[in-house]
C-alpha cells in the first residue's frame, strides 16, 4: 500500500513539474509569438489555466509526504506525548473528512460536466477530463492524510 | 442565534481547530462548510464543495503565483543573490556594521526579483549569516538582520502577498507592485539606519571589514547586472503596459532560468529542486486558500463584514483611529498566526470597513504587507526568525527574536510615514496609465 501510494504520488509529482514547466513555455511563447512574430498563441490563456489543474493537484500529495502544509504547532507542540499524538490523529482525520468530502464533489462535478460536455471556449478542449485529473489529485492528497492519520493514531496507542 | 453570531461563533471554532494542529486551510473549509451547511442548507454547501477548488485552481488570475515563485527559485539557482552580496559587501563592508548593511541592502536587491519573505530570508541566510559570522558579528544582529531584511521580499516587487491581497480585492497588481517601491526604499535606508545606531551605541556588535577601493566597488556594480535587467523587464514591462502580470512573470522566470543557464547552474538535480519547491509552494497556497474561499462564502452569508463595516463607519471617531485599532489588531494577530491565513482570513472583512472609511484600496495594500513584515517576525509566530533560527544552530529562537527588536522599530518609523504621507505609497502608481 504504502509502495504503490508513493509510486502514485511519484507520478502525480512529474505531472505537476511538467505543467509548471508547460505553463512557462506556453506563456512566454505568446509574448514572443505577439512582439516578435506578430502571432499570438492561440487559447494561450486557457492552456495555462488547464496546465494549473496539473501543477496545483498534482503537487497537493508530495506537498503532504513533505510536510509542506501549514499547521500551528507551538500550542500543541509543548504538550505530552500521549496528548500530542491524540492532536495528531484529529488534525488528519478531520482533513481526510474535508479533503475526502472535496474528493467526492469533485468526482460528481466532473460527472456532470461530462454529460452537459462542456467545452473549452477557444480551444473546444472537453473540461470533463481536467475535472477528473483534479479529482485524482484530491484523491492522492486524501490517501496521503489517511497515511498521515494511522501512524498518528499507533503512535496513540502504542503502550 | 442570529447569522452574525453563528459567524463569529464560526471564527472561534476555527481558532479552536488551528491551536489542535489542524492545518489552517482544513480549519477554515470545515468551518466555513459547516456553517454554510447551516445557514444556506446542505445541498448548497455540497454543491459549493464540489465548485471552489477545481474552479479557482482553473483560473488564469491565480496563475501568477507559481511563475513568480518559479522566478525567485531560479535567480536562486544562477546565484543571483551571492553576487548582490559581494557587491553589497564592497559598498558597505568598511562601516560599523557594515557586513549588516550589506545583508539588508542585499535583501532588498533580492526582493526585487523575488516575492517571497521566507524564500529571501533564507536565500540571504545561507549567504550572508557565515560571512558575519566569520569575522565576529553578534549572532543576535546577525540573526535579526537576516530575519527583518528577508521580509522586504513582500514589500518590494515582484511580491506574492501584493498577489494574494489583489486578488481577494480585485485591485489592480500592476499598481500595488509599483506603490511598493517607494516605501522598500525607505525601509532598506531605515534598516541600514537601525544598523548604524545599534553598532554605533555598541560597537563590539558588527566590526568594520576592509575598505575596497572606489574603483573596485565600481567596477563590482556590474556584476549585479542580471539583477537589475530582471527587475526593469519585469516590473518595468507591467509598467508601460508591455505585459499583463502572468507575462512578465513568466519572462521572469523564463530569464532567470537563462542567467542560470549562462552560468553553467542547471543541472538535472538544480532544475528539479527548483520546480518541486515552486510546485509545493504553490500546493501549500491553494491548500489554504480553498479552504480561505470556502469560508468566504460562510462569512458572507452571516454578513459579518458588512456588519463590521457599519458598525465601524458609524463609530464617533476620526477615521484615523479605526485605522489604528485594524493596524493593531493585524500587529496582534501576525504574532499569533500565519501570514498566508492571517491575509486570506481578515481581509474579507477588514476590506469593506477600510473602504467605507475611504482610504485608498492600494495604499491600505501596502500597510497590510508591511504589517505581515511585522507578524513574520514577532513571537510567538515569526516565521521568517523560525527560518533562520533554523539556519544558526548557536542561536535560540528567543535570540532571533531579540535581534529582530530594533528592526520592528523602523518598521514603525515606516507605518507612521505612510500614514502621514500616503503619497510615499501612491505617487508611483498614480503615473501609471
Amino acid at each position: 500500500m504504502g509502495a504503490l501510494l508513493r509510486g502514485a504520488v511519484g507520478v502525480a509529482n512529474v505531472l505537476s513539474l511538467a505543467g509548471l514547466a508547460a505553463m512557462t513555455i506556453v506563456t512566454v511563447t505568446d509574448v514572443a509569438g505577439r512582439y516578435l512574430f506578430n502571432r499570438p498563441l492561440p487559447g494561450a490563456l486557457e492552456l495555462s489555466e488547464l496546465l494549473m489543474v496539473f501543477l496545483v493537484f498534482g503537487a497537493f500529495a508530495v506537498t503532504e509526504l513533505r510536510n509542506g502544509h501549514v499547521d500551528i504547532d507551538v500550542v500543541v507542540n509543548k504538550l505530552p506525548q500521549r496528548a500530542r499524538a491524540l492532536s495528531e490523529t484529529f488534525a488528519a482525520t478531520l482533513s481526510t473528512a474535508f479533503w475526502g468530502a472535496i474528493t467526492w464533489r469533485t468526482a460528481l462535478h466532473a460527472q456532470n460536466i461530462w454529460r452537459a460536455g462542456e467545452t473549452t471556449p477557444n480551444l473546444g478542449l472537453p473540461i470533463a477530463p481536467f475535472v477528473w485529473v483534479a479529482a485524482a489529485g484530491t484523491l492522492l492528497f486524501t490517501l496521503a492524510l489517511v497515511a498521515r492519520g494511522v501512524a498518528a493514531f499507533q503512535r496513540l496507542t502504542r503502550p | 442565534m442570529t447569522a452574525t453570531g453563528i459567524g463569529i461563533l464560526g471564527i472561534v471554532a476555527m481558532l479552536v481547530l488551528m491551536t489542535l494542529r489542524v492545518p489552517i486551510g482544513v480549519a477554515m473549509g470545515v468551518v466555513g462548510f459547516f456553517g454554510f451547511a447551516y445557514l444556506s442548507g446542505w445541498q448548497a454547501a455540497l454543491a459549493m464543495l464540489g465548485l471552489v477548488p477545481y474552479g479557482n485552481v482553473a483560473s488564469f488570475t491565480l496563475t501568477v503565483l507559481p511563475l513568480f515563485v518559479l522566478m525567485g527559485h531560479f535567480a536562486t539557482m544562477a546565484g543571483l543573490s551571492q553576487e548582490l552580496y559581494d557587491t553589497a559587501n564592497r559598498w558597505f563592508g568598511h562601516f560599523r556594521g557594515g557586513l549588516a548593511m550589506a545583508t539588508v541592502v542585499a535583501c532588498g536587491g533580492f526582493a526585487a526579483i523575488s516575492g517571497s519573505s521566507l524564500a529571501t530570508a533564507a536565500t540571504m541566510g545561507t549567504i550572508a549569516l557565515p560571512e558575519m559570522r566569520k569575522v565576529g558579528y553578534d549572532a543576535k544582529l546577525a540573526t535579526g538582520c537576516v530575519a527583518a531584511g528577508g521580509t522586504l521580499g513582500i514589500l518590494i516587487p515582484p511580491s506574492v502577498m501584493f498577489l494574494i491581497y489583489g486578488f481577494l480585492t480585485e485591485q489592480s497588481i500592476g499598481k500595488l507592485f509599483l506603490a511598493g517601491i517607494a516605501p522598500g526604499a525607505v525601509l532598506v535606508a531605515l534598516f541600514v539606519g537601525t544598523i548604524a545606531l545599534v553598532t554605533w551605541v555598541d560597537p563590539r556588535l558588527g566590526p568594520a571589514i576592509v575598505r575596497t577601493p572606489f574603483l573596485e566597488r565600481i567596477a563590482a556594480l556590474r556584476r549585479v547586472w542580471a539583477v537589475a535587467a530582471l527587475f526593469f523587464v519585469v516590473i518595468g514591462g507591467m509598467y508601460l503596459g508591455v505585459f499583463t502580470a502572468t507575462e512578465a512573470a513568466a519572462v521572469g522566470a523564463f530569464g532567470a532560468f537563462l542567467f542560470a543557464a549562462a552560468r553553467g547552474k542547471v543541472t538535472r538535480h538544480s532544475l528539479t529542486e527548483a520546480l518541486v519547491a515552486t510546485t509545493t509552494t504553490t500546493a501549500m497556497i491553494f491548500g489554504i486558500l480553498i479552504g480561505a474561499i470556502v469560508l468566504g462564502y460562510f462569512m458572507a452569508v452571516t454578513k459579518v463584514p458588512m456588519a463590521l463595516a457599519a458598525f465601524f463607519s458609524s463609530l464617533p471617531v476620526p477615521a484615523t483611529w479605526v485605522m489604528i485599532f485594524i493596524i493593531v489588531t493585524y500587529v496582534i494577530l501576525g504574532g499569533l498566526m500565519d501570514s498566508l491565513a492571517m491575509v486570506l482570513l481578515t481581509v474579507p472583512i477588514f476590506f469593506p470597513v477600510v473602504q467605507a472609511l475611504g482610504y485608498d484600496p492600494i495604499w491600505f495594500g501596502v500597510v497590510l504587507v508591511l504589517l505581515v513584515e511585522v507578524g513574520l517576525i514577532t513571537p510567538p509566530i515569526g516565521m521568517n526568525v523560525f527560518v533562520i533560527s533554523g539556519m544558526s544552530k548557536d542561536v535560540s529562537i528567543q535570540g532571533v527574536f531579540i535581534g529582530t527588536a530594533p528592526f520592528l522599530v523602523a518598521m514603525g518609523l515606516l507605518l507612521a510615514l505612510l500614514m502621514l504621507f500616503p503619497d510615499l505609497a501612491l505617487f508611483i502608481p498614480r503615473t501609471m496609465k
